[in-house]
């Protein structure tokens, strides 16, 4: 079974999005140009690093596990661009998956490596496992490990407005699959807040729960 | 890589159309691979759907050619990693089909593409190629990924978690990609020009690239890693900081883990787009590393296009081949280097010179940021 001692790695704080909260107010300002999913990062990520001191945040490395990235913003840019050919700067940069953990190092001036992986249901661990190799090599003392997945909501409205009612279940099926955000902060060096026992887990979301349980 | 690196020094670039796009014929059929029964059956059975499989095709064609070389074992083991790195992945499969459902409400099509959109996808039948069950990475970090995949690759075998890894980088093209880029007014319809004054934009094109990186000593290696850096801008989603202050950073951090001085590198590989503001930012990262220093800087985009998540694993591997030749490569389109740049030795000629060590940089969108130090294998510490 897979463990955080397998990949020594520690568990210095844990954060969940919460459908039911508001950004905060800093944050709504910048998030005029923001996706869904770059919302739900800084929102999840905000209660983590709002402790941090802007020294320990410019030398944190951050990673996200993402299945469907910024799909929502692909989506969007053709069909702006197929419907009315006119392609959008804005939808295109934030089409690419790594924008999401690039708008989050905007925000919070994250200087440290980031690196976005996108290996469906093996996301999560492969995150894990890079920040282990991280924190061994010395790449980084704390990464933040992300996690999410935001269905693209614009394919599925425009498909069900326009395509034949009976395929609308087939492909709404495609987009059943919802991650909230989640977040860690990892590190190898225990400490008092660390959570040191073996834990095994079956996804970064898991973590967070049954780190902030305790 | 004979063929691209022949390219580089006769000054003949690959770029027509001012996208870039390669011809399909370099890529296939396979005459360079003898397959195995059972992988030609499987082969066969994916080029009837070239469309749908051609990132995994290109996939399997360098990864391949990297395992069969005459040095190393031709299949991944049970202690080897496996790391590939992408932007559009199959993306070019799934947009057509959503061009003909907007436009002509071809809705079964695009419901049958779509479901191959993830990333992810591509991974595990390219594992399921190379009957592979190990652990592994797909990178998709912007133009910086496979950089950052070599760069990790280092870390993880360094780590004593894996013995050897596969590197493997793919992009290809798409309509996406290039409307993307030309509504942001990036791309140049001549070859590109890397800091060159009248620089105009980069070219856009499709790669598939592979080393196969190993701790070994029992195996003849090509070139040693001996510095690796990534970083962050944390500054804006498209432009570097005009400093250059991220890259500069990962840059530091390469040079930091070698025990090098910027000045004992014999050759810079820039990222080089000919986008004015990645040379900009490049040079003034670089005239500030440097100092007084003439170390030549250069770029082969202009040969090869900018294949962007791609770029750092081709232009890398292209790097080596000409280090262990002796050589320099020249920036081709450069003719007058840009005087509001800092003056630094961007070449633009063929240098045959002795090159102990090379850094090679590359920058993606969401101000990612990563570098690399080589050393020629001939050259011991």
């Amino acid at each position: 079974m897979n463990s955080l001692i397998e990949l020594h790695l520690h568990i210095l704080d844990a954060a969940i999005y919460s459908e039911s909260e508001a950004a905060s107010p800093q944050l709504a300002s910048a998030f005029r140009k923001a996706t869904p999913a770059m919302q739900m990062i800084c929102t999840v990520a905000d209660k983590i690093l709002q402790k941090r001191t802007n020294e320990a945040r410019k030398n944190l490395a951050s990673i996200l596990a993402t299945e469907d990235g910024e799909l929502d913003s692909s989506l969007s840019f053709l069909r702006g661009f197929y419907e009315e050919g006119y392609p959008r700067p804005i939808q295109f940069q934030n089409s690419l998956h790594h924008a999401t953990l690039g708008f989050l190092g905007i925000q919070y001036g994250l200087q440290g490596a980031s690196v976005t992986l996108s290996q469906g249901k093996g996301s999560d661990l492969a995150a894990l496992r890079l920040a282990s190799i991280w924190l061994k090599s010395g790449q980084a003392r704390e990464v933040l490990v992300c996690s999410l997945d935001f269905p693209p909501h614009t394919g599925v409205e425009h498909f069900i407005k326009i395509a034949e009612p009976m395929l609308a279940p087939q492909f709404q099926a495609l987009f059943e699959k919802r991650r909230p955000a989640s977040a860690l902060l990892l590190t190898k060096e225990l400490s008092n807040q660390a959570l040191g026992k073996e834990t095994a887990f079956e996804s970064i979301e898991a973590l967070a729960r049954a780190y902030l349980s305790i | 890589m004979e063929k691209l690196l022949e390219a580089c020094i006769a000054g003949r670039s690959g770029i027509r159309d001012g996208t870039g796009r390669v011809d399909d014929s370099l890529w296939l059929p396979f005459p360079d691979i003898s397959l195995r029964d059972e992988e030609f059956s499987q082969l066969d059975f994916l080029r009837k759907d070239l469309q749908r499989n051609r990132a995994l095709l290109m996939l399997i064609h360098v990864a391949l050619q990297a395992l069969r070389t005459e040095s190393s074992r031709d299949a991944l083991g049970e202690r080897d990693g496996l790391i590939v790195a992408t932007t559009t992945s199959r993306l070019a499969n799934w947009e057509q089909a959503y061009r003909g459902f907007i436009q002509h409400q071809a809705a079964e099509d695009f419901l049958l593409r779509f479901g191959d959109r993830q990333s992810g996808l591509l991974l595990q039948e390219l594992s399921n190629f190379l009957k592979f069950r190990g652990p592994s990475f797909l990178v998709v970090s912007a133009c910086a990924a496979q950089l950052q995949a070599i760069s990790i690759a280092h870390q993880w075998i360094h780590s004593g978690q894996v013995d050897r890894c596969l590197v493997l980088g793919c992009e290809t093209m798409s309509e996406m990609t290039q409307e993307g880029f030309r509504s942001f007014q990036l791309t140049s319809f001549q070859v590109s020009r890397p800091f060159d004054q009248e620089r105009d934009g980069i070219n856009l094109s499709e790669a598939a690239s592979a080393l196969l990186m190993s701790r070994s000593s029992d195996v003849p290696s090509i070139a040693k890693i001996v510095g690796v850096g990534l970083s962050s801008d944390a500054y804006h989603m498209t432009s570097p900081s005009p400093e250059g202050v991220g890259l500069g950073i990962a840059v530091k951090e390469a040079l930091l883990r070698a025990q090098l001085e910027a000045s004992q590198l014999d050759w810079i590989h820039a990222h080089g787009t000919g986008s004015r503001h990645n040379d900009a930012a490049e040079a003034a990262m670089l005239s500030s590393l440097l100092g007084g220093s003439k170390v030549p800087i250069t770029s082969t985009k202009p040969i090869h296009g900018h294949a962007l998540a791609c770029s750092g694993g081709l232009e890398a591997a292209l790097c080596i081949e000409a280090m262990n030749r002796g050589m320099v490569l020249p920036t081709l389109g450069l003719k007058t280097p840009d005087p509001t740049l800092p003056a630094l030795n961007f070449s633009k000629q063929l240098q045959k010179r002795s090159i102990r060590y090379l850094l090679k940089t590359c920058l993606g969108f969401g101000g990612v940021n990563a570098a690399l130090v080589l050393r020629n294998h001939e050259f011991t510490d």
